[in-house]
Order: structure tokens, then sequence, then C-alpha cells
């Protein structure tokens, strides 16, 4: 048995999901079940794809009872990068498929080094809201507030993450237009429109620091 | 609208997934007009009745539809605003959800989306009706009440995908 499992509801089969799917296995090098059980290669965590909401279930009749196991779902159906904790099973956590699509190698490094130093449910649950947290840029969208509030109304613009703000800026300027494309599945037309609104946006940011 | 490559979550975007993906998707369109004349024929509870609650759920969406993508609510939940006193986080909010109304165009998609929910009340009224009908005539009333039903479905996600899929920057 496994410390974690990580189990892809694949309710309808959506070709961008799959390709997700198995680029996550091919890089963490997760032993991946199928629906019917076949292991189709072993290294350190399960991967489950089902068609069934009933996943616990799904796993037990797969690789048996799994106690308290963490077990993180990815699933379609979550509308953008939402987590939550399972309301019945405290050590399921609930994951937006879109959590893996922009930076799909970190988000795997770091749950298998959890998996690695025997980490507990909280602490997998922690990490993954630490990596959703850090999903978009805080700081900059703090700034990029505070600048509109400091325009209509006046307030000091007293911020103490400048720094930080501007280093988020760059890193979205810098980012590359394929991985944009590979993470969002747009088009390069649609890339550079938005890449140009953010940077009409956000430079101003970048002005005040 | 403003597009950015990160959907900051806010609840009214997961309750707009839901009533999208959840109900109007996966319990009305990709149910067969069979499914529901067993159910029917089972004598099973009104699907109307059972989606009650979607359509309580789509009026509070509708109603707050402005207040529920606006970055008012980042004020609350940024780190970097923690410091911030009370005083300035409530003109920070206040600034913000100004400029928002200003820019979004969100107020434009409430009228359409609150129209196409009452359609589909409507519809779901007319399903209802025919539920309670027995046979000879009550399949084909059934057959017809949710053909229109699922017309208004398809209605209501066309508004519904019209909708922000994160928190609105302005």
């Amino acid at each position: 048995m496994s410390s974690i499992i990580f189990l892809f509801n694949s309710e309808r089969n959506s070709r961008s999901r799959t390709q997700l799917w198995e680029r996550f296995i091919a890089e963490s090098g997760a032993r991946y079940l199928s629906d019917a059980g076949e292991i189709k290669s072993a290294k350190l965590a399960s991967c489950i794809f089902t068609h069934s909401r009933e996943y616990q279930e799904k796993i037990s009749s797969i690789v048996g009872d799994i106690g308290d196991v963490p077990v993180v779902v990815f699933t379609g159906g979550m509308h953008g990068r939402t987590i939550r904790v399972d309301e019945k099973r405290k050590s399921t956590f609930w994951m937006s498929i879109e959590m893996l699509m922009p930076k799909v190698d970190e988000l795997v490094v770091g749950l298998l080094a959890k998996i690695n130093n025997g980490a507990t449910a909280n602490e997998v649950w922690e990490y993954i809201r630490e990596h959703n947290r850090s999903a978009f840029p805080e700081a900059l969208i703090a700034a990029y507030l505070l600048m509109i509030a400091n325009e209509k109304v006046g307030v000091p613009l007293n911020f103490p993450q400048w720094e930080e703000a501007c280093e988020q800026y760059k890193a979205i300027s810098e980012e590359k237009d394929a991985d944009w494309s590979n993470a969002s599945g747009w088009g390069a037309d649609e890339i550079r429109k938005v890449k140009k609104k953010i940077g009409e946006l956000f430079s101003q940011v970048a002005s005040q620091v | 609208m403003m597009l950015a490559p990160w959907n900051i979550p806010c609840d009214a975007n997961t309750l707009r997934g839901q009533l999208k993906h959840s109900w109007l998707e996966n319990e009305v369109l990709y149910i067969s007009i069979e499914t529901v004349i067993t159910l029917w024929r089972r004598d099973e509870a009104d699907l109307a009745s059972k989606y009650a609650v979607r359509v309580q759920d789509l009026t509070r969406l509708a109603d707050s539809l402005d207040e529920g993508f606006s970055p008012a609510q980042l004020v609350d939940v940024l780190n970097p605003f923690d410091g911030f006193s009370t005083e300035n986080k409530a003109a920070i909010k206040a600034a913000v959800h100004a400029a928002y109304l200003e820019s979004s165009g969100i107020l434009a998609l409430q009228a359409p989306l609150k129209a196409a929910a009452v359609c589909m009340e409507a519809a779901l009224q007319e399903l209802s009706r025919a539920w309670a009908l027995a046979q000879p005539q009550g399949e084909s009333a059934v057959r017809a009440a949710w053909e229109g039903v699922r017309e208004k479905a398809s209605a209501l996600i066309m508004e519904l995908e019209r909708l922000p899929k994160g928190v609105m920057l302005p």
C-alpha cells in the first residue's frame, strides 16, 4: 500500500484532462491503476482513473481497505483553483484539475516529497493549501487594488510588499507564451491579447517600486 | 471584461459552476427522455420539486451577481492587507467595488440571467403539472414538458457561460 492515493475523476472523457493525467503519471512515476485494476507502471503513489463518484468503493475494490491513507482527488466541476476537504472523510482532499495545469512539475514534486517524508493527511492538506494560495500573485493583486483605492479615495500607498508585487509583475511579463498555452489551452492570439491587457494594468504597479 | 490568467476563487463562481455543470448539464441535458419517462412511470418524486433548491440557488446568484464577483471580497482574504486598519480596508473595498462596477459590465448580465431563470422556473412548473397526470395523456405531457425544460436549460447555460470564472479585477 502506498502512503498516498491520487485519484483522477474522469466523469467525462476529456482529451485535455487525459493528457494532463498522462503527464502527471510520467513526471511523478506514479503507479497507475486503471478502472479494471490493471497496474500499468509502479514507483511510488497510486493513481486511479475512475468514472465513479463513489470513489471510496472504487479504491477499495482495487487496492483494498485504505484506512486513513490520504487521498487526493483531482476532478473537474470544482470551477477554478478550488480545494476542499471531503465532508465525510477528512483525509480526502478534492482539488480542481486546473491546479495541475500551470505548474504540474512543482505540485507533483512537492507532493511526492511530502509522501517520501511520511507526511500526515493534515500536512498534505497544508501543502495543498499553500500551493493553492501561491496560484495567483497576491501581492501584485493587492497592490493593484490599493492603487485604485489611492486614485479614487486617497487611501495611502503605504504597502510593505511593493517589491514582491513588482517581482510578481516581472514574472508574469516574462512567462513564455507556450507555457501559458499549455496551461490554459488558449491560442497564441488570445494569450497575446491577455498579456497586453495585464501589462497595461500592472505597469502602474511596477512604476511605484 | 477583464481577462486574467488566474481564476481567483469565489463562492459565486463555485455556485455558477455547480448550477451549470452539476445541475443543468449533468441532471438535465445528459438525462435522456427515456430515463425521465421511466422515473415518471415508477411514480418517483417529481423532478421539478427535486430541482427547487437549484432554482433558489440560481435566484441567489442572479440577485447578488455584482457582489459575488467583486474584487472587494479580496480585501479580507489577501495577506498583504492583514495589517491595514478597518477604516482603510472599508475605503479600499468601496473604491474597488465602484471601479469594478464601472468597468466590468457585470450588471448588464443580470437581467438576461434573471429572465432565463424565470423561463426555467416556468418550464419546471409545467413539468410538475404534467408529472401529476395519469396515463394515457400523462406520458406525452411529460415528454413535451421535459423538452421544454431542456430548451430552457440550454438558454440558461448560455447566460451562465457569459459570467466571469472568478473574482473580477477592475
